[in-house]
């Protein structure tokens, strides 16, 4: 399973079903930081475009939970 | 008084430079179609090329999503500005390591778009697979924007349910590539 894999598996373990994108991989706090974008909704546009941040919008989700759950995969 | 002589008959057979004695009018002098055997391309008429400009880029980071609406996939954008309003824009783009989460059910979705008009969409690649397959997606299109202005066409994801869906997943399967054509009318 490679770093991004337990990622992907830890951020779900903390919020299920939380929706983001992520640029390149996440093995830090830097990364957490600026290689997610957060979809926060959707607008009209198309049907279904995303409205996006690149602020984390989840105060239950942050790098050092989801760091802790990667750490038990 | 001097007289000068012009020789007024047609000329035959390989014509000297002397004969020439300057510069040939091409616009009424020239007639005929120059065989392919002589070099030409036996065209009785010209007829220009069709494609105005190529630009293209490409993008080998690992791009992944969970967001069941589109979002735009960062390094497959690219901009381009038609001459003419009459022109196509001809866009192909190849999604190169396509890969879902281990589920028969989960899928990726993909979308072109010209600014915020859509131009295609194929939904529910990989679905009914949990194997990452890193699959090869083709997108072509045929663009008629009717615009001179600054047009940008890129590429979205979105994942079917909320898991994650990723492109550019792993070597040799990551590099995505989008090219633009104009072409003339």
């Amino acid at each position: 399973m490679t770093n991004l894999d337990k990622f992907w598996k830890a951020i779900m373990i903390v919020k299920a079903n939380v929706e983001l994108t992520v640029n390149g991989d996440i093995t830090s706090q830097e990364d957490f930081n600026n290689n997610i974008i957060w979809t926060t909704g959707t607008t009209v546009q198309n049907g279904d475009t995303a409205t996006t941040t690149t602020t984390n919008p989840h105060s239950e989700i942050t790098w050092t939970a989801v760091k802790a759950e990667m750490d038990k995969l | 008084m001097a007289l000068t002589v012009v020789k007024t008959s047609a000329l035959s057979g390989t014509i000297t430079n002397a004969q020439l004695a300057g510069s040939i009018d091409l616009t009424s002098k020239v007639t005929g179609t120059l065989p392919t055997g002589n070099g030409g391309t036996g065209a009785t008429s010209f007829a220009p090329g069709k494609v105005l400009q190529a630009l293209g880029t490409s993008d080998n980071t690992k791009r992944s999503t969970s967001s069941t609406s589109f979002v735009d996939i960062t390094g497959l954008s690219i901009a381009i500005t038609p001459s003419s309003t009459s022109s196509k824009i001809y866009c192909i783009c190849t999604i190169k390591g396509v890969a879902s989460d281990n589920s028969t059910t989960d899928a990726i979705n993909f979308k072109l778009v010209r600014d915020s008009t859509l131009i295609s969409e194929a939904t529910n690649i990989t679905y009914g697979n949990n194997d990452q397959l890193n699959l090869t997606y083709p997108v072509v299109a045929l663009d008629s924007p009717s615009s001179t202005s600054e047009l940008t066409y890129k590429m979205q994801f979105s994942s079917r349910l909320a898991n994650s869906s990723s492109i550019n997943n792993t070597a040799p399967h990551d590099r995505s590539e989008i090219v633009v054509m104009e072409i003339g009318a």
